[in-house]
């Protein structure tokens, strides 16, 4: 599976017509095909292309619902 | 614009453009809802369809109803609809409650209609959350609607037999919560 890190994530990031990424919990889920992801930003708060995992625990939902998106690969937490 | 109303919310802590923002994606779910609800309310039919028809129809009529009652306070917190109403239906908050492949799949159009409101109740709950003890006007409009939709919530899940029914369907007039914000 496709390794990670947080600068590599930021690339993306939905703007520009980038592909929207998002991390949480380690893993890294494909957005783009999201009603919800637009443009690489959420519920008027959350941008894509960077660890969620910290935003998760204030959402109305858990984990879970990132089960709904392609898991494209992990994201290295270290660098 | 209700400057001072405004200025209250924001002076409590609230990030009211993020706020507002919430607001329309809310209002524009419920709208889409009214829309997409109509199609499936058509198709409830037959033996098993007409049975739900009279709860969906309900539900399509309060979601309106939550509409009407969040675009007062949209403008009165500075906000405004936006123009489009392609730009509108894109940015909801809820994914459209699209009719299934097989519209004669009474449980599959159950389906749709109960996730269209886990996706409702969720909304809500997480704005009553910002706004408790911070915004109070916002706060009770969202948690009148907030009590609507876990009871349609809990109407669609007992048609498909999650778990026990502790509901009947709307006596008396529709919106219960919400109607002293619109009437
Ligand atoms: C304040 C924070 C948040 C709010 C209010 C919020 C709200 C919502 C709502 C209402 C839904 C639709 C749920 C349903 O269909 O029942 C949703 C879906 C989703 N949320 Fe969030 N969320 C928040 C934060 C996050 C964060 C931080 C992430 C990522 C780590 C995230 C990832 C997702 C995903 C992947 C979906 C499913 C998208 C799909 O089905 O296409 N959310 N969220």
């Amino acid at each position: 599976m496709k390794k990670f890190t947080k600068e590599s994530l930021k690339s993306y990031s939905g703007k520009n017509g980038a592909p929207v990424y998002i991390a949480a919990n380690g893993k890294v889920y494909d957005a783009t095909n999201s009603f919800l992801w637009q443009k690489g930003k959420h519920m008027a708060d959350h941008h894509a292309g960077q660890d969620l995992s910290p935003a998760l625990k204030r959402a109305p939902h858990t984990a879970e619902l990132l089960e709904r998106l392609p898991l494209i690969g992990l994201l290295d937490e270290e660098k | 614009m209700a400057r001072v109303a405004r200025e209250m919310v924001q002076n409590a802590g609230v990030d009211v453009d993020q706020l507002v923002e919430l607001l329309v994606k809310n209002a524009a779910a419920e709208l889409t809802t009214f829309y997409y609800y109509t199609i499936l309310r058509a198709n409830l039919i037959g033996l098993e369809g007409e049975g739900v028809k009279q709860i969906a129809e309900t539900a399509r009529i309060e979601d309106r109803n939550h509409f009407e009652a969040l675009v007062p306070r949209i403008y009165e917190l500075g906000g405004e609809l936006p123009k489009d109403m392609k730009e509108f239906h894109d940015m909801s908050a809820c994914p459209p409650a699209i009719l299934p492949d097989n519209p004669r799949d009474v449980k599959a159009i159950l389906k749709v209609l109960v996730e269209a409101e886990r996706c409702a109740v969720r909304g809500y709950s997480h704005i009553c959350n910002l706004t408790a003890g911070k915004d109070h006007r916002t706060y009770e409009l969202c948690l009148a609607i907030l009590n609507e939709e876990i009871e349609h919530e809990s109407w669609f899940s007992e048609f498909l037999g999650e778990g026990p029914s502790g509901h009947f369907l709307r006596l008396g007039e529709t919106s219960p919560f919400v109607g002293k914000f619109f009437k």
